[in-house]
């Protein structure tokens, strides 16, 4: 019973180290190197957002670009692939969930008198651009 | 009425306890299962289908010890045949989740397709590792489908024994649950590759042979509630029982007429003369007076039918009577 576990586990890991999943719109390829086009869904960046936003464009050593644009345009360009990411004090729960593609956490953002947990937004289904963005996004407890 | 219950042999009396174990085993599984399925389904709605679906085959295994439990309760005043039917109704019950399960999943894989909805699957950390979710639901999807296989094929010669088709339509719940399970592994792989339509595709390929299954369970389970010829436990054909007792008991000879029915896993069978009622229009008239239309059939007891015939008159004759004087009473006020 061991030894099949082993091999499970280090399967899942040895696979998790390799470039799957993939993404079906190529989002990582297109970025990696390149231009994180991001929109930002609040007035201005904070501290939060900004962190995770470093430690992504730093992952794909790509440049950031803010695009301008209203929450709804910008959601509308996500689900088109015409930007990358969504970011800017968007809780778990949010409206778009169905939309778009939800990060884990990585802090919280108070909505009216609650804290709710921050996430950003990518394109959906792009799983491997999803899944290396999870990875250096900051960790909170 | 005693003769309605009589002690079953005691193999069969062994194998309905045998598939009561085994469906308390089925349960067992299943709850780990959907208890495993849960803690890897994040947001993904690809297993929210599939876990969902898992919930949904806890239901024949409910209801299969449910009507083990009251089918051979004694008649009350307020269920004078018994409980034998609660069979017919679980396997109606269970047929009806089996087909929801299916129609769910095609609806599911259907729309996802239509609407290319790209399934979103993102990470989760174990020993400080961020792994794929979808590394976690193929092992996960693994465990799930080795129960069902083993179990339904425990089921199924069980089933056909005892003739239970609770038990068979579980059995098929179980086939649909292993076949969803093969399914979902092969469309996270695809996902995984890059293939967004892989596990739609999967889902509602596996989806038509569930819908087929639960399609032909429901007809059948219809047929014994309206009391149709009773129906093999596998197939939509009557079954050869029912047509043993119909050719033993006469049925085909001229002027006779055998009718057999099921309740449950139970057999009942009516022999009356082909061109006659089994009651005279006037003795029912004597009887429910304007509601005379009402009564359509009188079985009597064939080990007495003079007795039983000779009492039905001079019952028919005193009702005629006190029948009579309840009308006039009735036109005084």
């Amino acid at each position: 019973m061991r030894t099949p576990l082993c091999l499970l586990l280090s399967l899942i890991l040895s696979l998790s180290g390799c470039s799957l999943p993939k993404d079906p719109e190529s989002t990582s390829e297109r970025v990696q190197g390149g231009t994180l086009r991001i929109g930002l869904l609040s007035q201005r960046m904070d501290a939060t957002d900004q962190a995770a936003l470093d430690a992504v464009a730093e992952a794909f050593s790509a440049s950031p670009d803010i695009v301008d644009g209203s929450v709804h345009q910008l959601i509308s360009m996500l689900e088109k692939g015409e930007i990358d990411i969504a970011i800017g004090g968007i809780p778990a729960d949010t409206p778009f969930g169905e939309q778009v593609g939800l990060s884990r956490s990585y802090g919280t953002v108070a909505i009216g008198d609650e804290e709710r947990m921050r996430v950003l937004a990518v394109r959906k289904g792009e799983n491997g651009f999803l899944t290396r963005i999870e990875k250096v996004l900051p960790e909170h407890e | 009425m005693s003769n309605q219950h009589p002690s079953l042999p005691e193999v069969i009396e062994a194998d309905i306890r045998r598939a009561t174990r085994l469906e308390y085993w089925t349960l067992f599984w299943l709850a780990t299962i959907i208890g495993a399925m849960y803690l890897v389904t994040g947001s993904s709605q690809a297993m929210k289908t599939a876990w969902i679906e898992d919930c949904l085959s806890l239901v024949p295994p409910l209801l299969f010890i449910l009507a083990a439990k009251i089918e051979r309760r004694p008649p009350t005043r307020h269920f004078p045949y018994g409980f034998h039917r609660v069979g017919s109704l679980a396997f109606f019950g269970a047929a009806c989740a089996l087909l929801a399960m299916g129609a769910f999943l095609l609806f599911e894989a259907c729309s996802a397709l239509v609407t290319q909805e790209h399934p979103t699957i993102g990470t989760v950390a174990i020993f400080g590792e961020r792994i794929w979710l979808g590394w976690l639901m193929i092992p996960t999807l693994a465990y799930s489908v080795i129960a069902p296989v083993i179990l339904g094929r425990m089921k199924r010669p069980l089933a056909r024994r005892i003739n239970d088709k609770i038990l068979h339509t579980d059995a098929d719940m179980n086939a649909a649950d292993w076949h969803t399970g093969l399914a979902g592994i092969l469309g996270i792989a695809g996902i995984a590759f890059g293939y967004w339509w892989a596990d739609s595709l999967a889902a509602g390929v596996i989806s038509l042979s569930i819908v087929k299954d639960g399609w032909r369970n429901s007809r059948v389970a219809i047929a014994e509630l309206l009391d149709g010829a009773p129906r093999a436990v596998d197939s939509t054909d009557i079954s050869r029982d029912a047509e043993r007792i119909a050719a033993g008991l006469g049925g085909g000879h001229p002027g006779i007429d055998v009718r057999v029915r099921e309740t449950g896993r139970y057999m009942r069978a009516a022999v009356t003369a082909a061109d006659r009622d089994t009651m005279g229009q006037e003795e029912a008239e004597a009887i429910l007076g304007e509601n005379a239309w009402r009564l359509i059939e009188v079985s009597v007891s064939v080990d007495a039918p003079q007795g039983a015939m000779r009492e039905a008159k001079s019952m028919v004759d005193t009702q005629r009577k006190s029948g009579c004087d309840a009308v006039k009473g009735d036109g005084d006020q």
